[in-house]
């Protein structure tokens, strides 16, 4: 992945491999000239995987998947996600409740980085990659560079949401004291781990050559 | 190779694109709405109406903690608490869930349930650690309600309780209360639900809930009593004091009994009223329903007779007083003590009726009958002493066929039972027959035979026989003497060695004597101010009475918050 560092000023003595009709091997980086594959079913010479000139059906796929993730986004931060059970005393917790339960204890570093981790990155991605989706299919050519960047640094930090998941599962499966205390996850943190799988999914999917690609077309065109 | 590998693949493209179409990926949306919209559709389904409860206090009350609990099931949890100005009560608002919305009726009762400990135990202990919870008891049904009162306490018995509830009527409430279990033999089998004071202000209305099987065993004659507290009774044997058991010396407890008499009678019914006696005693007697009164005329004073005196045939008890009067004749100026009394026909059991069934009218004739008949045969009645300390009378029937009847009645509708005078006017009478029989003894032949015993005397002496006993007196004084003599030179040597064994003795004593003083000494020394011994012990006192006070600080802490038993102390 990644489209090679070029300047905007150095367009015109640049060549993609879309461009003299070549495909780059995503697996051994070979590149396989026209010719050298099958048009109907490409496939690496060298390596024999499967290779395309760009990612398949990108911002389709990709914006189907933030739909589906936008969804989840609301049960995730409405529903509990976990409920702790301690002296027979049920308590059900959401993202934003146990922020502010952090917040209104004093330790308000951890609530600002559960905040950003879990309330902020998520959406933070969904927006961004639904304007990387709209961009590119209207053909917008406006800064390009930064267009990838943003690309790059949400393929970065998406991972990173997954700590609320683990945390929850690991707390699940550690704190089993039974009377004195028991931790069951709820449905909100499913909604959250499907929000934050489908956006890494949706990241995954989108292919910032395209970025680039409508550069040339308006170029060309 | 690669060449053919490509060539192969290359003929099978339509294999490989098959159904991956487009719409597809569209899935991933479609199914993300769908679970959506089942998650709302879910929590819209479950989530039931809100109730508001008045309480008092919203005291272990918390917003989105305080569950509401039906038979330790959770049915609701505790929204917001409100305190509406107008009102002096919290509302509580409680969401309850869907499947609970039926028990949302006019007849349900709601109550906090916290850790309590009272005369009848501890309750409540589990709320130490998960706080309080509200109770709901959905009752009978009825009509749908969404703002109920709490009540103050938990209720004394829930709506599924099965059973039957009667009404106890007493004069005064004695140690019966809420709570207050009700004895069957000496089983539990119901409990008092309350009091009140009644309608007329003249007596106290109390409930009783007799639970099922027992219910049935409430018949339409039996018997309530109050059988808590300590009783203590007086007998020859000695002082009895007695309690059902140590709860009910706490809580109270009513007890209750079918008498004999009306054994196998209906089963009472629910909301039956029952007369609550105060003691078993007062039920005992309270069993006897039928009561004839007679009038008695007395002639002497009726001080030391008081109403409720008891009213005895031969000794035994078969009614009391019931009235005492005094009353004055304008015309004539004559006065009378008229002591109406209550006569209990039927502690009299009638001989030979044992295989016979009377009806209760029939009964009460027969044993009318009987009185009267043996009021013809002579039953007299008089005054008796009952305690010749505190100088209480009673009345005493008692048959006395040769004693004239002398009836005073003028034309009551109550009968007359002749009296006689009290046993000191009796005893009066006698002293009067003694003196009657003395003076009929032959007094002249008694000083006769006096006489003659005087002339036998005077024989004796004269005879010379007295004379002769004399000199015989001499000789005897004469070996006494020698023997005297005898003492002196024998025995008294053998004394002086004696009394020289008991010096001895008591120089033995001595030396003990000094022994113990330094004992006495050093036991001393041990003790006196300043030794180490005692500042020892009064060290250690300190340090008690210091051990006491803190266990007496941790002791109310505790009280106060028990919780810190677990959470540990609040800073």
């Amino acid at each position: 992945m990644g489209t090679p560092g070029i300047g905007s000023g150095a367009k015109t003595l640049m060549k993609t491999a879309k461009q003299i009709g070549a495909i780059s091997c995503p697996t051994c980086h070979l590149l396989v000239e026209k010719g050298r594959y099958d048009p109907s079913y490409p496939m690496c010479p060298r390596c024999h995987a499967v290779i395309s000139s760009r990612k398949k059906d990108s911002l389709r796929r990709t914006f189907a998947l933030l739909i589906a993730a936008a969804i989840f986004y609301v049960p995730a931060n409405f529903y509990p996600i976990l409920t702790l059970i301690s002296f027979g005393e049920e308590k059900s917790e959401t993202i934003l409740s146990g922020i502010f339960t952090l917040f209104s204890t004093g330790q308000w570093v951890v609530a600002v980085v559960v905040f950003v981790a879990s309330v902020f990155v998520p959406i933070f991605k969904i927006i961004a990659l639904f304007y990387l989706v709209v961009s590119v299919q209207m053909n917008v050519k406006w800064r390009a560079v930064e267009r990838t960047k943003l690309y790059r640094f949400i393929e970065t930090i998406g991972r990173w949401s997954m700590i609320d998941v683990f945390m929850i599962s690991i707390l699940a499966a550690i704190v089993k004291l039974k009377a004195l205390a028991t931790v069951e996850p709820e449905i909100g943190a499913l909604a959250f781990a499907v929000v934050v799988i489908l956006t890494m999914l949706a990241a995954m999917t989108f292919d910032p050559r395209l970025i680039w690609d409508r550069l040339d077309q308006k170029k060309n065109g | 190779m690669v060449e053919d590998m490509n060539d192969v693949e290359g003929q099978q493209p339509v294999v490989k694109k098959g159904y991956a179409g487009l719409m597809s990926i569209w899935l991933v949306p479609l199914i993300a709405i769908a679970v959506a919209g089942w998650l709302v559709v879910k929590t819209v389904s479950e989530k039931g109406p809100e109730i508001s409860i008045s309480l008092q206090t919203a005291r272990g009350m918390e917003a989105g903690k305080t569950p509401l609990k039906y038979k330790d099931v959770v049915i609701g949890v505790v929204d917001r608490i409100e305190i509406p100005d107008e009102e002096s009560d919290v509302r509580v608002i409680v969401s309850v869930q869907q499947f609970a919305e039926k028990y949302l009726t006019d007849t349900a009762r709601f109550w906090v349930v916290a850790p309590a400990i009272g005369l009848e135990g501890i309750s409540g202990l589990e709320t130490l650690l998960s706080g309080a919870y509200l109770e709901i008891d959905p009752g009978d049904g009825g009509e749908e309600k969404f703002d109920f009162v709490g009540l103050d306490t938990a209720p004394v018995i829930t709506s599924s309780t099965a059973g039957r509830e009667f009404l106890l009527r007493t004069k005064r409430l004695g140690n019966s209360k809420r709570g207050t279990p009700i004895i069957y033999r000496g089983i539990r089998v119901g409990k008092i639900l309350g009091h009140k004071l009644a309608e007329d202000k003249q007596s106290v209305e109390l409930y009783a809930f007799v639970e099922a099987p027992y219910h049935e065993l409430v018949q339409e004659g039996s018997r309530f009593w109050d059988a808590g507290g300590v009783t203590v009774s007086l007998s020859t044997s000695g002082i009895e004091v007695g309690s059902e058991s140590f709860e009910t010396l706490l809580s109270g407890a009513v007890e209750f009994e079918t008498p004999e008499l009306f054994k196998d009678t209906w089963v009472a019914e629910e909301g039956r009223e029952f007369a609550l006696y105060k003691s078993r005693s007062a039920m005992e007697e309270a069993k006897y329903t039928e009561r004839v009164s007679y009038i008695l005329y007395f002639d002497g004073s009726v001080s030391g007779l008081e109403v409720g005196a008891a009213v005895e045939f031969k000794g035994m008890k078969i009614g009391s007083v019931r009235q005492i009067n005094l009353e004055f004749n304008q015309d004539t100026g004559d006065y009378f003590l008229p002591v109406i009394i209550d006569i209990e026909p039927q502690r009299v059991k009638i001989a030979g009726s044992e295989n016979k069934i009377y009806s209760v009218l029939e009964a009460e004739k027969i044993r009318g009958e009987v009185l009267q008949l043996l009021i013809e045969r002579g039953l007299r009645a008089r005054l008796k002493s009952a305690n010749f300390l505190t100088g209480q009378l009673i009345v005493d029937l008692d048959m006395f066929p040769n004693k004239p009847a002398l009836y005073r009645a003028r034309g009551e509708e109550i009968n007359e039972i002749p009296t006689l005078p009290m046993e000191l006017e009796e005893i009066t009478t006698s002293l009067t027959h003694l003196v009657e029989k003395i003076e009929r003894l032959p007094i002249d032949r008694i000083s006769q035979s006096f006489l003659n015993t005087a002339e036998g005397l005077e024989r004796i002496v004269n005879s010379g026989d007295l004379d002769q006993a004399i000199k015989d007196y001499s000789k005897l004084a004469v070996s006494v003497r020698s023997m005297i003599d005898n003492i002196d030179k024998n025995t008294l040597p053998s004394i002086e060695a004696t009394v020289g064994d008991t010096r001895v003795a008591l120089q033995r004593v001595d030396e003990t004597l000094g022994t113990a003083t330094s004992l006495f000494k050093n036991a001393d020394a041990l003790l006196k101010d300043g030794s180490p011994l005692k500042y020892d012990l009064s060290i250690m006192l300190r340090e008690l009475a210091a051990a006491s006070r803190s266990v007496r600080n941790l002791a109310d802490f505790l009280e106060r918050n028990p919780s810190s038993l677990l959470s540990g102390k609040n800073k």
